[in-house]
């Protein structure tokens, strides 16, 4: 009976393909499409071409800051839909970077590590391919994530305020350890900042108004900072930054300065202070250093992103402009990048910013729907524009 | 005996009414809460900076100085309050209609109160709404403590009083939206716990909106 039933099935199928060629075509391609299509992932289109929208800097002479805008428009767009969906219940468009609430940032390799306090990971988009996802370990998610560095032993430190304790994860994203103040019975400890020279981790302490330090090689509390004698005292250290020479940054939020400590432990003339005229802060948050040497400080107050130059002489400040650049809403965390930083996004063939990007800045963004903004740092006279081969 | 009774239920109630808490030995021992909870103003409240720099205004009021840079869009009685603020050009054009976007009053708040400086107000239990982008929504058990603000005082009268109702009862909405100061007074001025503009007790903050 089953034979039967076989025999006949083959037979139909014959006889159809003798008359109806074309249906037999169509029913191969479709499986050849199925065969080729199940379980692939496509990649969107081609990114846009390099543009900058506006152009900040005083004069030719003086680096100058070019606004690329949003950084999700120039990383690949990853559709993690197969290609099979697509065709069965209609093209879906590919969804754009995983970030609700962004704060601090970090480059790992190719991966831009970013702390979500939204939702709340570290989220790691892979610049490459475009693909986002939640980089930690699942099991040791941070509640407050609000600053994160790649420290010079691999590891990757997550600043939390909330578990008040600084999250140490591995290269891979699998969690190490907690670090914590054990003599801390209060609990004031609320790590806000991170840097790190020399295998000593600097950690800007919100809740006790100080820059700890924590001793990597002997696993040790040193002891604090010491507060300067002569200036105002540090309250909210909400930014850590490393200059070349050595000399740490410091941006305090509410005394609304940087400040700045030499490589030979003395307290120096910090830069800016309250106020809205050039070089003022309001509302500082967070701090970098670019290769060129040039700090970078954002500004919540302000909505704006400062450049100094390494001096502490007032350069830029980069911000809204009517018609050409929306600007930021909350800036939080800045991360430079050299200017091989972001080859992963540039491969051959692909339109390259004109003139070349001395140095690369990141600026993340907590509210707006733009979390994360590019910026590119102009060199006088073309300083240090080589591309590096990617 | 019922007489007994009746007057010794009578004392015991005039004298536990009539005891004195203030001079309890162990109010001393009160968190610090407790404590600025019956202090009203800026001074002595957590917003009080004095200790650090000496001055307990400065560090939410700019002084007062010419704007160096053009002013994208021109303030206005309507769009300033009387003290000024950070006068930051442009704010306005953060405003996107039918999304939440925090005014600028908001952002005041929320540039120390994103989990650097003071406590988090987004993804923390007094989420934040206005950080929610189309289509992320917050999680279910957080929900209940969730609060939107950078959105338009509602107009329907059969869940919300009128605004102008609102607004006497000492609601502030800038620019007819709910923003921080709604809720929240950074100057303390009625000294209830959590900087309220008046006591939540029995939801009493809530139903000045609200009707329930």
């Amino acid at each position: 009976m089953q034979r039967d039933i076989g025999l006949w099935g083959f037979r139909l199928i014959r006889m159809n393909m003798k008359r109806n060629w074309h249906i037999a075509v169509g029913f191969a391609g479709m499986a050849c499409f199925v065969a080729m299509g199940a379980g692939c992932a496509g990649k969107g289109p081609v990114v846009p071409a390099w543009r900058a929208k506006a152009v900040f800097g005083e004069d030719q002479d003086s680096a100058q800051i070019e606004v690329f805008g949003n950084l999700a428009q120039f990383v690949p767009r990853f559709n993690p839909t197969p290609k099979l969906d697509q065709f069965l219940y209609g093209p879906s468009a590919p969804p754009g970077l995983m970030i609700r609430n962004a704060q601090g940032i970090a480059m790992l390799n190719h991966l831009l590590l970013v702390c979500d306090q939204g939702y709340p990971a570290v989220v790691g988009i892979d610049l490459s391919t475009g693909r986002s996802k939640e980089w930690q370990d699942i099991d040791h998610r941070p509640r407050c994530p609000i600053a994160i560095l790649v420290g010079t032993d691999g590891r990757v430190y997550v600043a939390d305020t909330t578990l008040r304790a600084v999250l140490v994860y591995g290269p891979t994203g699998c969690f190490v350890e907690q670090l914590a103040p054990s003599e801390n019975p209060a609990r004031s400890f609320r790590p806000g900042s991170l840097a790190m020279r020399d295998g000593v981790l600097y950690i800007g302490n919100l809740g006790d108004h100080r820059v700890d330090r924590y001793d990597l090689a002997s696993r040790g509390w040193l002891d604090p900072l010491p507060s300067s004698v002569d200036g105002p005292p540090i309250v909210s250290p909400t930014g850590l930054a490393f200059t070349s020479e050595g000399t740490l940054l410091i941006a305090d939020a509410v005394q609304a300065r940087i400040f700045r400590m030499g490589a030979d432990g003395r307290w120096q003339t910090p830069i800016g202070g309250p106020g809205r005229l050039p070089g003022q802060f309001i509302r500082p948050k967070q701090v970098a250093c670019t290769p060129s040497g040039l700090i970078c400080v954002t500004d919540a107050g302000r909505q704006s992103l400062f450049v100094f130059d390494a001096k502490g002489a007032y350069l830029a400040e980069v911000h809204e402009r009517e018609k050409e650049w929306r600007g930021l809403t909350l800036p939080s965390s800045v991360l430079a990048l050299p200017s091989d930083g972001l080859n992963m996004l540039m491969p051959e063939g692909r339109p390259t910013p004109q003139p070349y990007s001395a140095e690369w800045i990141i600026v993340s963004d907590t509210l707006d729907a733009v979390s994360l903004n590019l910026f590119g740092v102009r060199l006088p006279h073309g300083g240090g524009a080589t591309r590096a081969a990617p | 005996m019922k007489k007994i009774v009746f007057i010794l239920i009578t004392m015991c109630a005039v004298f536990g009414a009539g005891a004195d808490h203030g001079s309890s030995p162990e109010r001393a021992s009160h968190g610090r809460d407790t404590v600025s909870s019956h202090t009203s103003g800026v001074l002595g409240g957590p917003h009080d900076f004095s200790a650090w720099n000496g001055n307990a205004c400065q560090t939410c009021h700019i002084p007062h100085v010419q704007a160096v840079r053009p002013v994208a869009t021109q303030p206005s009685a309507t769009t300033q309050p009387a003290v000024e603020l950070y006068r930051i050009a442009g704010q306005r054009s953060v405003f996107v209609p039918g999304r939440y976007t925090p005014g600028p009053t908001s952002l005041v708040c929320l540039g120390c109160h994103d989990g650097t400086v003071a406590m988090s107000t987004i993804g923390s239990s007094h989420s934040m709404l206005a950080g929610v982008r189309e289509g992320f929504a917050s999680s279910q058990d957080a929900s209940w403590r969730d609060h939107p603000i950078g959105v338009r005082y509602p107009a329907d009268p059969r869940e919300f009083h009128n605004e102008a109702f609102v607004v006497k009862q000492g609601i502030r909405l800038p620019e007819g939206r709910v923003e921080c100061i709604s809720c929240h007074d950074p100057h303390n001025v009625a000294g209830v716990k959590h900087l309220l503009r008046q006591s939540n007790r029995r939801s009493a903050l809530c139903l000045s909106c609200h009707i329930k």
